[in-house]
Parts: structure tokens; sequence; C-alpha cells
């Protein structure tokens, strides 16, 4: 008894020199990660191939941890899903899962210095600029023929070549398609997918949108960054095009307007437009609509679904709102303690639910059709982070542990062509096909 | 707004009167007269009795007390009974509202054109420091902030905050001995050397008089506003609006320098605005060590000495100008912040 009490003791609190040793190690961890965001490298060193060419984007044993000071937590631990294009795929978990800091991976806005993405890979498929061996963008010039029936690149008054004007009316570049490796790609490489390739909706519209610059000035500033040569006349029309399309009757006054102004779910309204400024290819939404009330909510949750089909986009969803991913997702992701435990189609997942955790989520959801006294919950908390023992986590909380369970952490079983599963339950009924 | 502005401008009043009780009384019962302290030698050597001292108290508007002490001398003291100091303020008060600050013990002259023959030098002096403390510790504030915890943040502030910890006095009187005595880089003191030049070379004269004394103005005040720009740039930069500008793809640079720094710019305005006083009131123990005849050490010789109308103009002056710099700062808020909107 008495030994069993020193090892409880030991397990909460960490001695000073434990301390230093975790302090020390993290803080040479740390400047390793930050010096390799730093460097510069050349594109090919994070252009990769995608394992599928249906998928946008593929995230492959992701692991992204925050060194804290009493420990490492393991936020992320070996994440592997996918996102095919054109769909939806929805990332559910109870909080502290690790959802956000995935979706903020993708994007490669974990809180540093203390979070970093340690290893693993993101591919996304993007288009990227073709960059001659300066290193500087390749213009694509106005052409027209001569009466010779010759190909000529058009000039204007001062002898200078016209730069053709692409969709948004900005300059036109040399675009390459390429499939490249957020996990591993310097900082400064990452920015200009940022905001233009994938675009990241928060949690919080209250608090995401800075307080002392006007709306026009916050949506404007996307269009200088991402759309080179656009005037200022365009950059403002299609701010106030943005507006009108994510349903706001005002744009004009709008945009003159500054955040304290509108409403929660105007301002949620108006981070869509900021993403959707310059047609992503992928929506980040980090639970859009938890903040809101249930009216907005809906009609956020309709204003996404029409604007995938609108710029032709996908969308990775993070909610802990089963009710919101059954209703917006093809594909559904079921996380816990930074792992993946389920994943496969909404149906696979709403109406055959397999993992133990999965289906403790279903009970707990509130239904309108059956009478209950009170609602289910999953005894327990999500465990400490840090320090993770090498067996299932939900074991201690489980209703259907066996004895297997103490084993090592279960690998993903497949149990149909869409529908895998992590849990020693379905062992054995895998199935294998090419 | 107007509204808002005339409404605090009456509430100034009301402060200010406040004040100027509790400064008369408090100067009033300094143990030090400027009259007195000027006729107690010659009462002391006999050319002069109790009762010509207390004619002239009389003129310069004291009550003097007599008294015999248990040998028998004779002996006077300022009667500082409150019916008297109040009588005293209802005067002064009385001339105050009149436009009259009445007349300098020491001097002789009217104590507000004292005080503004002197203002210019320590305005200046206050000016420059202030211009060099902004364009340097707002930067180095933000800097730190950026690197928390890095080498450059513990170095700046280790250094800053150890010479802001260094009394005015002791660092004036180092930078005296290191660059004026030991080096003789500077002069040690005053605002001109006394050659009567005059144009572009007495300004150049009077600028290398007054290079050490803004230099210690300057090195005293930084580490403190360095240390609250760091501490608001880090709470900005973990908000929010800041991951939605970086999610943006904006570089690095920009999120700091528009994103931040404008909100960091918020609380900063207030500090600034309320250092208005200390820009018109003269650095008092830095003057005085520098011995340069501005406004600071005119103000402390007038306290040493009990010169109560100057002392009591001077002290009424910088609270009408905090008043002022808060005011000020409350207008600010409403200039950088579209959130606020001044109503009563």
């Amino acid at each position: 008894m008495a030994d069993n009490n020193k090892k409880e003791i030991k397990k909460h609190y960490i001695t000073r020199s434990e301390s230093r040793k975790i302090a020390k190690e993290n803080s040479r961890a740390i400047a390793g990660f930050e010096k390799q965001k730093k460097r510069k490298v050349r594109p090919e060193e994070y252009v990769t191939q995608m394992k599928d060419d249906k998928n946008i984007v593929e995230f492959e044993d992701l692991h992204t941890y925050f060194f804290s000071d009493s420990g490492t937590v393991k936020a992320v631990n070996g994440v592997t899903f996918s996102v095919p294009a054109g769909s939806t795929v929805g990332v559910v978990g109870e909080s502290g899962c690790g959802k956000s800091v995935t979706s903020l991976s993708l994007m490669q806005l974990v809180q540093a210095p203390s979070g970093q993405i340690v290893s693993g890979s993101i591919r996304f498929r993007a288009d990227m600029f073709k960059l001659d061996e300066k290193g500087k963008k390749i213009p694509v010039y106005e052409k027209y023929t001569d009466e010779n029936g010759e190909e000529k690149i058009k000039l204007d008054e001062k002898g200078k070549p016209v730069i053709r004007k692409n969709g948004l009316g900005g300059n036109m570049y040399e675009m390459e398609r390429q499939v490249v490796d957020i996990a591993k790609m310097p900082t400064e490489a990452m920015r200009s997918i940022r905001g233009r390739e994938v675009a990241m909706i928060f949690q919080e519209p209250m608090t995401s949108l800075n307080p002392v610059f006007t709306i026009g000035n916050q949506l404007d500033e996307v269009g200088r960054l991402h759309i080179e040569g656009i005037s200022k006349h365009q950059v403002k029309a299609r701010s106030i095009e943005m507006l009108q399309l994510v349903g706001i009757a005002d744009p004009e006054g709008v945009y003159k307007k500054y955040p304290h102004e509108l409403s929660g779910g105007m301002r949620q309204r108006v981070m869509i437009a900021i993403a959707l400024l310059c047609n992503p290819k992928l929506i980040v939404a980090d639970e859009p609509t938890t903040a809101l009330d249930v009216t907005i909510q809906a009609q956020i949750l309709d204003l996404l679904r029409d604007i995938k089909g609108k710029i032709n986009g996908s969308i990775m969803l993070i909610t802990h709102d089963l009710g919101v991913v059954a209703e917006m997702a093809d594909y559904v992701v079921v996380m816990y303690a930074g792992r993946v435990i389920e994943m496969g189609t909404a149906e696979d997942i709403f109406d055959n639910p397999l993992h133990p955790y999965t289906i403790g989520l279903q009970k707990s959801k509130p239904t309108v059709d059956k009478e209950a006294d009170s609602l289910y919950c999953i005894p327990g908390f999500v465990p400490n982070p840090i320090n993770m023992p090498n067996y299932c986590y939900f074991r201690d909380r489980c209703e259907k542990c066996m004895e297997k369970c103490s084993g090592e952490y279960p690998g993903l079983i497949k149990v149909s062509d869409t529908h895998s599963v992590s849990c020693y339950l379905y062992e054995g009924e895998e199935v294998k096909n090419g | 707004m107007a509204k808002y502005i005339i409404k605090r401008i009456l509430l100034a009043l009301l402060v200010l009167f406040g004040v100027s009780i509790i400064l008369y009384f408090l100067l009033r019962m300094m143990p030090i007269n400027y009259v007195m302290e000027k006729f107690l030698p010659q009462i002391n050597q006999g050319n002069m009795t109790w009762e010509d001292l207390g004619r002239i108290m009389k003129l310069y508007g004291f009550d003097l007390v007599m008294f015999k002490d248990e040998n028998g001398t004779m002996l006077g003291e300022v009667n500082n009974s409150f019916g008297s100091i109040f009588t005293g303020y209802w005067q002064w008060l009385w001339n105050f509202i009149r436009g009259d600050m009445g007349q300098s013990f020491k001097y002789n002259e009217p104590v507000n054109e004292i005080i503004a023959s002197k203002m210019g030098v320590s305005f200046g002096i206050s000016f420059v420091s202030l211009i060099f403390q902004v364009i340097i510790a707002i930067p180095l504030g933000i800097k730190c902030a950026c690197n928390q915890y890095g080498k450059f943040d513990y170095i700046t502030t280790v250094l800053f905050m150890t010479l802001t910890a260094f009394p005015s006095f002791f660092l004036g009187n180092m930078v005296i001995k290191w660059f004026a005595e030991d080096l003789g880089w500077f002069p040690s003191g005053r605002l001109d050397s006394g050659l009567g030049l005059t144009g572009i070379a007495g300004f150049g004269d009077m600028i290398w008089h007054l290079i050490l004394p803004m230099f210690v103005l300057t090195i005293l005040s930084i580490g403190s506003l360095m240390r609250y720009t760091r501490t608001n740039t880090l709470e900005v930069l973990n908000a929010d609006y800041i991951r939605t500008a970086r999610a943006k793809g904006l570089s690095e640079g920009k999120v700091v320098y528009k994103h931040v720094f404008r909100n960091t710019l918020i609380p900063l305005v207030t500090v600034l605005a309320s250092t208005l006083p200390m820009l018109f009131g003269g650095a008092m123990i830095t003057e005085t060590i520098f011995n340069i005849d501005g406004i600071g050490k005119v103000a402390y010789d007038a306290l040493k000495e009990g010169d109560i109308p100057l002392a009591m103009c001077y002290n009424m002056f910088i609270a009408m100008l905090t008043v002022i710099g808060t005011l000020l700062a409350d207008l600010m808020y409403a200039v950088v912040d579209p959130r606020v909107k001044l109503s009563n």
C-alpha cells in the first residue's frame, strides 16, 4: 500500500531536477524545430506524391507535440486520414482530443514555440507558383498574332510587356500543380499557401477579427497579399462581392464597419468571406458554430454547404457536435486522445458505429424520439496526455474492456472498404482487398 | 464629444480646488518660511526686533506669534493655526481666481513670469528625452515580446531594468564623473559655456551642455516603458485575431507591425499622455544635479527655501497638467480604439 502511494505521488508531482531536465530537453527540441522552420530549402525537399490522387489532403502518421514544463504533451499522436477532393470530412471528438491541433498543424499555426510538428507528413495538393532560377515568379504575358501570323508579346505605351490578368483581376503567373508536404515546409513557403490555397475559419468569431481595423481593411488585406497586381478598386469590389456571397445584406455598409459593430453570426460570415476571398481549395472550419446560438448555427452551416458547391472545394470540419457532422459530412473521423479511433463514411459511423467510444458518443446525444430520464454519459475523463501508456487510451473508460486491451495499442482494422476502427473487439473481422 | 469634454473640465475644476487646499495647507505647515529665514540672522545679531519682523511678515500675509522661553528670551514663529492658514488660503484663492498668482519672495517677481521663463529649457530637455525613450523603448519592447525568454529578451530586460533601478542622483553623478570629469567629453552642468556665443554656435553649445542630462533622463525611463510595451505586446500576440492574421498568409513583420502594434498602442497612448506633467514640469533632481536653471531646479529651491507663492504656483501648474494629461489620455483612447465611444 505504502509503495503504491509513493508511485501515485510520483505520477502527479515532478521533482526539481526532473523539471530542470524537462526544461533543458524542451529548449533543445524547440530550438531544433524552430531552426528547421526558418531554414532555406529548395522546393524539391518538400514536394512529394499523393498516395491517392483523389485526395486533396493526406495526413500520415502525424505527431504534433507540445513541449510543456511538466512534460511532452502528445496532442496529436500518429494521426492518419485523408480528405478526398470535393468532399466534406468531419473530425469529431471530445474537447482536448487533438482535433484543433490537427487542423492547426495543417495551417502550420500550432502555437509555437512550445507546439511543434514532430514527425509524419501532411500532403497537400496545391497550385504553386512556378519559379525561375532566381526564385522569382514567371509572369504570363499577353500575346497577339501580327499580320505575318507570328505570335508576339503585347507591349504597353512604355514598351513594357503586358501581363495577362487572371480571373480575380490580378497578374497571371505560371502555375504548377504540386503536392507539398506541409510538415516539412519552411514557414516562408507556407505563407503563399495560407489564405490562398487553404483557408481557416476559427471557433471564436467574437475575437477572431482585429478590433481596430475595419472589416473592409481586413478583407482587402488578403486580396492585396495574394492577388498580385490587382488594383485598389478591384480589391474592394472583390471584398464586397465576397460579403454578398456569404449573405450579408448590406455589404457596402458592413465593409466600412468595425468588428464590434457586428453580431457574432455576422462576424462569422465575415470570417468565411475572408476565407473565401482567394478561392481556396480547402476550407478548414474549426468548430465554426460552437460560439453561435442555434438558429445562427443552422444558417452558417447552410452557408458553408452552399459555398462548397460554389467554389468547388473541400471542407475539413472540426466539431464536437455529432448533429453538425451528420448534417454536413461525407466522411467522419473520430479522434480520441490524439489518435484516430474510427473513421468511415457518415453512414458507416452513424448507422454502424463500432468503437465503444463512438457508440458512447452516439448514446450521449440527446434525441427527441426516445424517452429518457437522464442523458447517457461516458464515465471518466480524457486521460492526461503526458506520459501516456502504450495500451488503448480508452481502456479505463470502456465498458467492453477485455484482457487483451492491456496489450499494445490496437492498430486500425479495416472492417469494410470505407470503414476502419482501432479496437481489439473487431480483430479478425478485417476485410482484405487489394 | 463636446458635452463629454465640458463635463470633464468642470470635474477637473473641482479636482483642482481640492488639490489647491491640500497643497496650501501642506506648504504652510512646512517648518520653513523664506521671509523668516531671511531676517532671522538680523534678529540674532540684534539689528532688528521681533516686532519689526512681525510687521514685515504682516506685509507678506503671515502672522507672527511671539513668546518667551524659560530663560526669558524673546522668540517668534509663524502662526500656523488652522484659522490663520485658512485666511491665507482664501486670500491666495481670491488672487488666483483673479489671475494674480502672487509674487515670489525670493525673486520679487510675479511667479507666473518666473515659471514661464524657466519652462523652455525644461520642456526642451524632457521633450527630446521623451522622443528618444519612445523610439528606443517601444521597438525594444516589441522585439523582446517576439523573442520571449530568448537571449535578446533577457539581456535587454536585465540591462534596462538595472538602469531604471538606479536613483537619478546616483546615475547623474556617475555620468558626470565618467563623461565630464574622467573623459572630459561633455561639460558637467549649466546651460552654456559663458562665451556669449549666439546663433547656431550658441545653440550647438547649449545642446552640448544638455546631452548628459538628456541621456540620464532617457536611460532612466526606458526600462519601464519597455517592460510595459513588452507585456502588452505579449498579450496581443496571443490573441485570436493574430492567429487569423497569420492564417491569411501575412508575413511575420506585417503581423507584428500592423496587427499587433496597432493594438499595443492602445494602452501605450494612455501612458504617454500621462507623461505630460513631466514634460513641462521639469526634472527636479536631474536639473539640480546638472545645475541647469530650469523649472525643476527653481521649484526645488522654492520648496527648500520656503518660497510659498512660487512653490504653490508650480505645484498647481503640475496638478493642472496632470488633469489635462488624463483628459488627453481618455480622448486619445477614443482615437486609437474604435470600440471606445466618449459619451456621458
